[in-house]
Formats: structure tokens, sequence, C-alpha cells
């Protein structure tokens, strides 16, 4: 019996071992199709594909002039989207923040008020976070964005919206170049900045150029796995809004708005009429509504909802408008409590994907001088609200750098009635940028404020610095991987097919060349 | 002893096969591709996701042959192994461990990720991996050719194209 046994027992191993080893050697087979010299000896695709994914984003991009095979294997869509979701999958939630990585830097573009004696050129700052700065702050106004023809061409050219990493730019073409004050037209140009990869969007349908419009910008990229909730921004659909300015100016209460939506899956402008559903206000070109413009996030477009005028003008909640999933409709937000702006100057911006709030007080020179950050939890049910940070003014302290301006006791609380809200850090949410702006005198700073820890710093110093109303702060976040600019196709093979794959990217990159070149023969 | 040989794996009686476990006191037995016999803890073992099935399948009872991997690298495999079953070791220790098991050049890397890709082993794999990138990161891509030995298959109007192309990337 114990033979016997052992005769089954050797018997069952060794067909469970050829039963293994031909799985194997089917692997293998597979896996010897596409090989790699690794110091003389042979390493497999997935692998060679497990260790490019560790590489911070650009030096994987540099690799592609290491050979075909390697040019192949990282133009690939699946290269992106396995790029990115590996990231996740180390970082977690925190990937697109997690101080590791690259991505983290982000750079603020400040645009000022074009000068009067010279129309043709806006006052752009750029400040970022890193000094491995890809945009050089030697460079003067536009100049980072010269890989667009029409900057390179000094048409008149601003900087519309920012999402992510890109900029919707707008620019005006003169109709009749000979003529010196011929009409123009306005362009529409998708970019990342970084990448210059541009996209110039079709002529608007009707000519309207004149008429004065508030511009929203919102991408909404695909999700790679829905269970984490992670998203990939190789993919994504984006929508830009058009908001015409009513024409009655006696009334300020409008119900109904005139937009122009453009959609990049039908790549098409369209015209639509936005209404409320309570027949409450939609304008958002009364003054409060306007400094604060519209706000992108979660796939939305939000703005200021204000009733009254002047000085009784409040704030009674939020315009959101959805326009993946309606051309039409509108829903409110109620504020979080009574944002009056008699008592409270208010402004707004969005953490990651939240709205916020900016509340600072008016009387901020005595004892209960404070700002409060609040956070929209939900939208549903018009809206929660929660107050992340109340912050008093006397309890903050100047970091060592600050200089001596401030350091005198009782020359502090001098500071903050001039303290004017910039933009939240994209990936801190206890940070706030501020600038500090009095209506004398020749300084001017950006200053940082820790909600935690009430320190305030000096992020810049900069006489340039003018009244920057808040809708020229534009934020551009670097990703995990560069958003592509047209977004990739979405019908991405996976890599067993990679062959296929680079071929149909191949013909996706040079219909966009094509069609870009063509776009230059047109301007130039 | 013919007929007995035909028994399958799954056709056999379960029960049995545990009890067989059991009785070899949770040693396994792994052979080399260079015929060298190592003795280890199943627990140790185990940690190859490729013998975890095999021993989970009943398959383990006797002498398992790694015909991919040989006695040098299975023997610093074993020893990644043997250092990551023991929960007593802090996190601190552990990291210690791992930064000086990592410290080795490309070749011995090599027969770690491919021991650690065909043994199934997820953390070896990633902790090499992670290795490779760091020590390629910085790299300009003739030296990755150098490191890699790949031929340049690009004429150089190719590579000045791609070089363009991604000009971003490139510019420091």
């Amino acid at each position: 019996m114990a033979v016997k046994e052992s005769i089954t027992d050797l018997s069952l191993v060794s067909r469970c071992k050829r039963r293994k080893k031909d799985d194997r050697d089917e692997e293998s087979e597979s896996e010897t199709l596409h090989e790699y010299e690794f110091i003389n000896k042979k390493l497999p695709d997935a692998m060679l594909l497990e260790i490019l994914y560790r590489l911070p984003c650009r030096y994987a991009v540099q690799y592609k002039s290491v050979s075909k095979h390697w040019l192949s294997l990282i133009s690939d869509p699946y290269f992106i989207r396995g790029f990115i979701h590996h990231r996740h999958q180390l970082f977690g939630d925190d990937c697109y923040y997690s101080s590791q990585s690259q991505s983290c830097s982000f750079t603020h573009v400040l645009q000022y008020p074009t000068k009067s004696d010279n129309p043709y050129e806006d006052d752009i700052r750029v400040l970022s976070s890193d000094n491995s700065s890809l945009f050089k702050s030697d460079r003067k106004g536009l100049d980072f964005l010269n890989f667009l023809p029409v900057v390179r061409l000094k048409y008149p050219t601003h900087i519309e919206a920012s999402f992510d990493d890109l900029l919707l730019v707008c620019s005006q073409i003169p109709t009749n170049r000979m003529e010196q004050k011929s009409g123009f037209y306005k362009e529409y140009y998708i970019c990342n900045p970084l990448t210059k990869e541009w996209l110039k969007l079709p002529r608007l349908p009707t000519n309207n150029n004149a008429a004065i419009v508030m511009v929203g910008f919102v991408c909404l990229p695909n999700s790679c796995d829905k269970e984490q909730g992670c998203i990939n921004n190789a993919h994504y659909r984006f929508r830009v809004v058009r908001i015409r300015c009513p024409h009655t100016e006696s009334s300020a209460t409008q119900t109904q708005l005139q937009v122009q939506i453009y959609s990049s899956e039908t790549n098409e402008w369209s015209n639509s009429v936005l209404s409320s559903p309570r027949g409450l206000n939609l304008n958002p070109f009364l003054s409060m509504s306007c400094r604060s413009g519209v706000i992108a996030c979660n796939g939305m477009l939000h703005w200021v909802w204000v009733e009254g005028e002047g000085e009784n003008q409040t704030i009674k909640g939020f315009v959101v408008f959805d326009p993946f999933h309606s051309s039409e409709q509108c829903h409110y937000i109620d504020p979080p409590i009574d944002l009056s702006p008699q008592h409270s100057v208010i402004s707004f911006g969005s953490f990651q994907k939240r709205l916020r709030i900016f509340q600072k007080s008016r009387h901020s020179l005595d004892e209960a001088g404070s700002y409060t950050i609040w956070e929209l939890k939900d939208y549903s049910n018009s809206g929660t609200w929660c107050m992340k940070h109340k912050v008093h003014f006397k309890d903050i302290v100047l970091e060592e750098l600050f200089g001596d301006t401030f350091k005198k006791p009782g020359r502090l609380k001098l500071l903050f009635p001039f303290v004017i809200f910039l933009a939240f850090h994209p990936n801190d949410s206890e940070i706030v940028f501020l600038r500090y702006a009095p209506p004398y005198g020749r300084v001017n700073y950006i200053l940082s404020c820790n909600m935690r820890t009430r320190v305030l710093k000096l992020v810049d110093n900069d006489k340039y610095i003018r009244r920057i109303p808040a809708t020229s702060v534009f934020l551009l976040v670097q990703q995990l991987w560069p958003t592509p600019v047209p977004p990739l196709p979405l019908n991405a093979l996976p890599i067993s097919n990679s062959k296929l794959d680079c071929i149909g990217l191949r013909i996706y990159n040079s219909w966009a060349s094509s069609t870009l070149q063509h776009d230059d023969l047109l301007i130039c | 002893a013919i007929q007995s040989s035909r028994f399958s794996c799954v056709g056999f009686p379960l029960a049995y096969i545990f009890l067989a476990c059991k009785k070899k006191s949770m040693a396994l037995k792994l052979k080399s591709s260079d015929n060298k016999i190592f003795e280890v803890e199943e627990l140790v073992a185990v940690q190859s996701e490729t013998i975890k099935s095999l021993v989970e399948d009943g398959c383990a009872n006797n002498v398992i042959p790694l015909p991919n991997v040989d006695s040098k690298t299975l023997e610093l495999v074993l020893d990644w192994c043997k250092n990551h079953v023991d929960v007593k070791l802090d996190e601190e220790k552990l990291k210690e461990y791992e930064d000086k098991f990592i410290e080795v050049d490309l070749a011995v890397l090599y027969d770690l990720l491919m021991a650690a890709n065909y043994l199934n082993i997820k953390d070896l794999l990633n902790r090499a991996s992670q290795k490779v990138a760091d020590m390629l990161k910085g790299k300009k891509p003739e030296q990755i050719r150098e490191t890699f030995n790949i031929v340049n298959d690009f004429s150089p109007e190719e590579e000045e194209e791609i070089r363009k192309e991604n000009l971003w990337a490139f510019e420091e």
C-alpha cells in the first residue's frame, strides 16, 4: 500500500508538473514574440513595461527614441493607460497629489488687464511651484504660448480658462489683414503649454464676435477603473461654453441665457438657451459674479447667483450647469450662510473636485477679523456645505522671509484689509494663495497662508503686479501624464494588439498633424 | 500501478492530499535549474504564487523543479521570502533589509526580475522593477541603449523627428 501511495504521489506530481509546464510553455511562447536584450539576455515586454511605468513620465517619453520597439510600446495608448493606472495602484487616492511624484507641480498664470498703450499684449505672469519649471520666468507675456501661430503673429490673444494642465485661449483674427480697421472674428484654441500640443476649435457659427461673453471650459476625463474612481486623462471629452451677456441692461434679472456650446464629440458649436427651473436669476454678468467668473469642476460649470443691485447685492447661491448632460437646464445651490457682501468679501474657487468659498470679513482690523473656507460636500438638496477652516487674523504668524515691514507690533493687522483671495493650492487642502495689494504704495506680494499652522509666507514679490480680477488667475496642474491634445481615441486596443494599435495611432497622429498644418496654412 | 498513475489531480480525494501535506511537516523541496535541492518551509515558499498554487493543487508533495531559476538566484529569492514571512520584523528593519537586498548589479537584478516573474512574487517584482527604473532614471537614450545592449534602429532623421515631437521631455 505504501508503495502504491508513493507511486500515486509521483504520478500526481509529474502530471501536475506536466500541466504547469505546458501552460508555461505556451506563455513563454507568446512572450518571446517581443523580446529585448537586457545585458545580452531577453526581457519580456510585460516586464519592460513594469519598469517603464515606474519612470517619471518625461523619461518614459524620452525613451521613445531608444529603438523602434520601445517607440511602439511607449506610443501605444495602452501605455499611458497602464502608466496612470500603475500610479493609482501605488499611491491610491492621493495618486495625483503624492509628493513623490513629479505630477504635483503646478503653475499659476496671472493675466492682467490689457495695457492701454499696447492693446496687442496682455500682461502675463507665470508663477511655478517648482524651479524646474518649463515655463521659464524670463519669458514675457504670452511667449510661453508661442507655439500657437496666432501668438507668433501677435494677434490679440488672451487666456480664457484653464482645466488641469490645459488652457483655453482666445484670439482675435482680423477679417481683412490688409485693412487696419477691419473687423475680427474670434478663434478658440485648446492647448497643453507643456507638450505644446494644440487644437483649434471650429469657427463660431454666428457672427456675434463683438458680444460680451463669459467663457467656461470643462473636461470630463475617462475613468480607467470605476471602482477605484481613478481617471485617465488620455481620454476625455470637453465642452466650451460661451455665455452671452443679455442685451437688456435695465433688468438685471435674467431667467434665460443665450449660450453657445462646443462639444468635443461632435466637433461643433451649437446655440442653446439656458433656462432656470424656478424662474430665478441666471445672469452671471452682475458685477459680483462677473468678477468670480465661471468655475469648472466636477464636469460642471458654476457661477454666482446674485440678487439685488449695488450696495444691496446679496449672493443667493450658485448656478450649476452640466453641459455634458443637458444643454438647457441649470440648477441651483444654496449658499452655506447668508453671504452678504456688506459684511464680507467673497471669492470662489475649486479645490480638487470641490467647489470652495473664501469669505473674508470686511472688518478685518478688529479682533474678530477672520477668513473662512467653505466647501461644497454634496450637490443634492440644494447643496450641503461644510466649513473647512476659519482663521483669525490675530492668530496669523509671519514667516522669517517676509522682511521687516510688518514685524513691528500692531503693524500686522494693517496688512489684512488689503489681502484678497488668489487661488486654492491644488494639492494641499490647507493652503490658500493670497495677494496683498494696498491701494497706495508700490508693494505687491503674493502670499500663501497655511490654515492649520497659520503661517503666512511670501511666494512672490513683484513690482509689476497690478489689480487682478479673479477671473484672470489660471491654475495649471501637471498631471501624471500630460493631457494629450486632442484626446486619444477611446477605442484603444489592449496591448496584445499593440501592432494594430500603433498603426491606428499613427494614422490618427498623421491626421492630427495634417489638420494642424492645414490650420497653419490658413492662418499664415 | 499503471492504473493508479491515471488518477488525475482533481479526481484524487482532497482530504487525502491534506493529510499527505501535513505528514511532510510543511517543508517543501525546490530544485533549481542546476539541480540543487533547497528545502524550505511551506510558509516561506508559498509567497510565490506559483508554488502556492502547486501546493493548493496538491502537487507539491515531492521535489518541485524550477527549471527557470538557477541556484544562485533561488538562494537570493528564498532569502527574500524568509525575511518577508517573519511578521515580527518591523517595517523599518524590513525596509533596511530590502534596500540592502536590492543593491545588486543589473545582471543580478535581471535574474531576480525573471525569477520573481516566474515564481510570481509580487513585492519582489515590484521592488526589482523599481530598482531598475531608478537606475535608468536620468539616463540619456544613448545610455539606455548601452545599458540594455539595444541596437539603434532609427535613422538620424527619424530620431530627430521623435525628439522634435516630444521636445518638452528632452529639455532640461
